[in-house]
């Protein structure tokens, strides 16, 4: 009833379906489609995330900030806060990710993708 | 037509009759979306291939889905073109498994036909009505690795009922010649 090169095929399809299993939880779907930006806890600019180099001049609490968007990457280039920690804060590019500037009050956030839990209650 | 012709002919006719019945069953089987199928009624090609060969079963395949097709009033339908294009692509497997006879066994080629089946149902399913439509989603991921579960397992299933077919068939020849 059972023969050696059984295990080949058996094999095979286990493979296949495990590689189905797999590809959940695969980036793609993190890939998130907006960037929100609130001032002032309220929302201010909505861009859509793009591959290509856009650059967004924003007018917050204290003056204009650059917030950059490239190859689906965001970052902030320039910041009239004094301590420019929001630049430090380098480059998002996840759903649910964002750069805050707590003198501006400015929040950038990504949004978007099918994969947005923005908090779990208990 | 000699005694040998009329009897697999006879034969042929029983495992169709048999695999359209099958197809019956299946059709009154809750499912998620209308025309998939569950494979079972490949038992009657699984066992036609082991008896009489290849192509045997390949036609019982063929007569089984037109048959099912006229009986129930889905000739042409999308579950129809499914039901043609994973018979035909699952018996071509078991088939092509078959020509290595020695090396595999019944319920290892019942198993990859029951996969080749649900697979070429979703490959097909998928050029009928999602080209345009992105479906990397991981419900969709979800939802095929569990039906080509499902279709492997119908496989395995088939596979080893149809070897105690087999074995208790032997019992009746040989207690005939004995």
């Amino acid at each position: 009833m059972f023969k050696i090169f059984d295990i080949a095929v058996y094999g095979v399809i286990a493979g296949f379906i495990f590689a189905v299993f797999l590809g959940i939880n695969g980036e793609e779907n993190k890939k998130p489609e907006k960037i929100e930006i609130h001032i002032n806890n309220k929302l201010a600019y909505i861009y859509k995330i793009t591959k290509e180099r856009k650059e967004y001049k924003i007018m917050s609490n204290g003056g204009a900030a650059v917030i950059v968007c490239e190859n689906y990457e965001v970052w902030e280039n320039s910041a009239p806060c004094r301590n420019k920690l929001c630049i430090k804060q380098g480059k998002i590019k996840e759903s649910g990710q964002m750069i805050v500037c707590i003198p501006e009050k400015m929040v950038v956030k990504l949004t978007g993708g099918t994969d947005d839990i923005d908090g779990i209650i208990r | 037509m000699d005694k040998a012709e009329r009897k697999k002919t006879a034969y042929q006719i029983a495992l169709i009759v048999m695999s359209v019945y099958f197809s019956m069953l299946e059709a009154m089987v809750p499912k998620p979306f209308p025309w998939i199928k569950l494979g079972f009624a490949n038992i009657a090609t699984v066992i036609g291939m082991e008896r009489f060969g290849s192509i045997f079963g390949i036609e019982i395949t063929i007569l089984r889905i037109f048959l099912y097709g006229f009986i129930s009033g889905t000739l042409m339908t999308p579950g129809f073109i499914l039901s043609i294009t994973a018979g035909l692509g699952s018996s071509l497997v078991m088939a092509g498994l078959f020509s290595m006879r020695k090396k595999f066994s019944i319920p290892a080629i019942s198993t990859a036909g029951g996969f080749a089946h649900n697979l070429f149902q979703i490959v097909t399913a998928y050029f009928m009505f999602f080209r345009n439509i992105d479906i990397s989603t991981n419900e969709v991921r979800l939802f095929v690795g569990v039906f080509l579960i499902i279709g492997t397992l119908s496989g395995l299933v088939i596979g080893i009922v149809s070897l105690r077919f087999r074995l208790i068939d032997k019992k009746i020849e040989t207690s005939k010649k004995g």
